[in-house]
């Protein structure tokens, strides 16, 4: 047996100590073998003082069938790019579902795989093999017409570098989504002012997202996100390019969609910050999945 | 799923002008090529119109338009003396027929003299006929006699004005050559000025019957007759007639045909000057459209990713081009007009030197005007097709990786 229950990992990330202690302060599981491989690659990632949740090396896969409040079914998906000597494979077979509710922390060092899995998921990539299942349809096979249906209806995406649209206003980036449906403009604004205000960016409705802060653009992307009301919310590490007391807001504000929303969260990162409010933790090395089988704090939260 | 709505234009419009007014220097630039190019090809084309409006009227009036012209000449099989007249007068069709007598005489106000042509024709001939019009006084009446009406060459050789009808009184004395019937010695006194005609050389026009009256038995021959017809649809049977008669002809519609098959070429090569500026304009759009796509594949990805549909990329991109065609399309009107108006005030300036007059140099048909709109929205619509396509097909991973 390694360390106490009670230990605090010391993050290799340039995070803050009062952050993380912050967000960190949970009781993590010790009940595993050392010589596990997998969690030796894990700790060696992210310091010899971490210790996963008890369940974390158990099966990642529920069921192979449909049931009623999942949302992603992922069987043998596999991503690969090149041909010959080029060929590399960055996500080699993985199995797991995500049920309604959930808050999936995708943890992983970079080149893991982890954002190449989230895109997956958001359907901007094709995989390989195997297969994706957004409550039962199968992503990877739609065309063009229900791919867009899919962004533009069931999922909010937020990406790292924000992504906004530089030629457009604060308000007609977060109301984006809805121009895309034919929304009157005055209401549009309506609706976009609203959610600022939520985000508490109404003052800067009028701005260019390039006159705004990084922590303010990644506040801006998630009311974009949020505007068409989406089941799914795919966050791609939304505090990268943040200081910490913007991410603070990102990583609070994140949690409360999450327990107060009901909203179905799948967030990518290479921080331990967000480990904390996940219900489950996805580890992905060298493009392989190792997470905890059940929604163990599901129900505590 | 359902069916998924496409943007509304008016969103697309102003998502097209937003991306427009971010590369503002890029897109003015775009505009300004086009505008370039419509531009010379507006002037070039409205000048050759306007030229070709400008010969034509020098040469027919719509009145000389439904004329024909018989003319002598040393092959003339029918010589045009008065039985010539009625046998073209006897055509069908045929509304007037009238005759030129030309003479030659002396002319003299007190003590100064000068040789000059004297042409004995109706006022008709003059109205209808050959278009000849009057710079002061009146017309004479067919039945006048000892009047006349001179050009202000002849009236330059008595250091009269030219500006106004002389009340001065002319001896005429005339002169017949050639070895016909010699009526050398007719004297014609007190012939007085009704006004001038804008002809030019040194002549005097007189009323052919007051003539024909005088000389007699001794009148020459015609030297053409002027036909006139009903409507531009008797014309051609008329001078089919008249050529089946033997006679000679030529009609002023004969003349127009021409200087349109001219003026077409003319007109083809300056529109053909300017179609080379549009299409360095347009190679230009092309090229602007395709870096811009570069610049903005990030853009493009993060817009399918929200949910763009694939045709509303390409629509987003097409509204892009058609907007800057538009635009410089436009702009490219205005400153054609403008160009010209710069052209006529430097033609005027060098005119008011020399006392001249500008004439308008330039036709704007508004047809022209739409025209040139419409070709510029096309020419931008087809050079965006491609771009566009090319945009609808972007990846959006690859874009939104695109750093």
């Amino acid at each position: 047996m390694t360390e106490p229950a009670t230990a605090n990992p010391i993050p290799k990330d340039p995070i803050p100590e009062d952050t993380v202690q912050a967000t960190l302060a949970y009781q993590i599981g010790n009940d595993r073998p050392t010589d596990d491989p997998m969690l030796q690659a894990i700790q060696e990632e992210v310091g010899q003082d971490f210790a996963p949740p008890e369940s974390l090396l158990s099966t990642n896969f529920t069921t192979e069938t449909y049931q009623e409040n999942e949302v992603f079914r992922c069987i043998n998906l596999t991503k690969s790019y090149g041909h010959g000597i080029s060929y590399t494979e960055v996500i080699k077979g993985i199995n797991f579902n995500v049920l309604e509710g959930e808050y999936i922390v995708i943890y992983g060092p970079s080149g893991s795989g982890k954002s190449t899995l989230l895109h997956l998921l958001a359907g901007l990539e094709v995989p390989t093999r195997g297969d994706i299942y957004v409550r039962n349809h199968p992503i990877h096979r739609l065309n063009d017409e229900e791919l867009t249906y899919y962004h533009r209806e069931e999922v909010g995406l937020v990406f790292q570098n924000f992504n906004l649209l530089e030629s457009l206003s604060v308000w007609e980036n977060v109301s984006f989504p809805l121009m895309l449906a034919g929304a009157p403009r005055e209401w549009r604004q309506h609706e976009a002012l609203k959610m600022l205000e939520r985000f508490g960016l109404a003052d800067f409705a009028t701005h260019l997202p390039s006159q705004l802060s990084g922590g303010q653009q990644q506040r801006v992307a998630l009311a974009r996100a949020l505007i068409h009301d989406p089941e799914i919310l795919l966050i791609d590490e939304p505090t990268g390019n943040l200081d910490s007391h913007s991410a603070n807001i990102v990583i609070h504000e994140i949690d409360r969609l999450h327990k107060q929303e009901k909203r179905t969260i799948i967030l990518v990162t290479h921080s331990q910050v967000f480990l904390p409010f996940a219900t489950r933790v996805f580890y992905i090395r060298d493009g392989t999945l190792l997470t905890s089988n059940e929604p163990s704090r599901l129900n505590s939260t | 799923m359902n069916q998924v709505a496409s943007i509304r234009p008016s969103d697309l419009i102003s998502l097209a002008w937003s991306a427009l007014k971010r590369n503002r220097l890029r897109s003015l630039l775009t505009v300004g090529a086009i505008a370039v190019g419509i531009a010379v090809m507006m002037y070039l084309i409205s000048l050759g119109l306007g030229l070709e409006r400008l010969t034509l009227d020098s040469v027919a009036q719509s009145s000389s338009l439904l004329s024909i012209t018989v003319k002598s000449g040393s092959d003339q099989l029918q010589p045009l003396n008065q039985d010539a007249f009625h046998k073209i007068k006897a055509i069908p069709k045929v509304k007037e027929v009238l005759p030129q007598l030309t003479l030659k005489g002396v002319l003299s106000l007190d003590n100064q003299k000068t040789n000059a042509t004297i042409v004995g024709v109706d006022p008709d001939y003059l109205q209808v006929g050959s278009s000849t019009p009057l710079l002061a006084g009146r017309y004479f009446q067919p039945q006048d006699a000892q009047t006349m009406l001179v050009t202000p060459g002849f009236l330059k050789l008595f250091g009269l004005d030219t500006s106004k009808n002389p009340l001065v009184i002319f001896n005429v004395v005339i002169q017949q050559e050639n070895n016909l019937p010699d009526i050398s010695g007719s004297n014609l006194d007190s012939i007085s000025v009704s006004g001038i005609v804008n002809a030019s050389g040194v002549a005097v026009y007189m009323p052919r019957q007051y003539l024909e009256q005088i000389l007699g038995a001794n009148r020459p021959n015609y030297d053409n007759f002027i036909v006139t017809v009903g409507s531009l649809n008797d014309v051609q049977p008329v001078s089919d007639a008249l050529i089946a008669n033997g006679f000679k002809i030529s009609k002023v519609i004969d003349t127009v045909d021409q200087i349109e098959k001219v003026f077409f070429w003319i007109r083809a090569v300056l529109a053909g000057l300017g179609g080379i500026a549009v299409v360095v304009a347009t190679i230009g759009m092309f090229n602007t459209l395709t870096i811009s796509l570069l610049e903005r594949t990030r853009e493009i990805g993060i817009m399918k990713a929200l949910g763009v549909k694939r045709t509303d990329i390409r629509r987003l991109f097409l509204t892009e081009s058609v907007l800057m065609g538009l635009l410089g399309g436009g702009i490219g009107i205005l400153t054609a007009l403008f160009a010209q108006q710069l052209t006529i005030f430097v033609l005027a300036l060098l005119a008011s030197l020399v006392q001249g007059n500008v004439p308008v140099l330039f036709d704007n048909q508004w047809t022209l005007i739409v025209g040139f709109i419409l070709f510029a929205i096309l020419i931008s619509g087809l050079t965006g097709i491609f771009p566009a396509q090319r945009a609808s097909r972007i990846n959006p991973i690859e874009a939104i990786r695109y750093e």
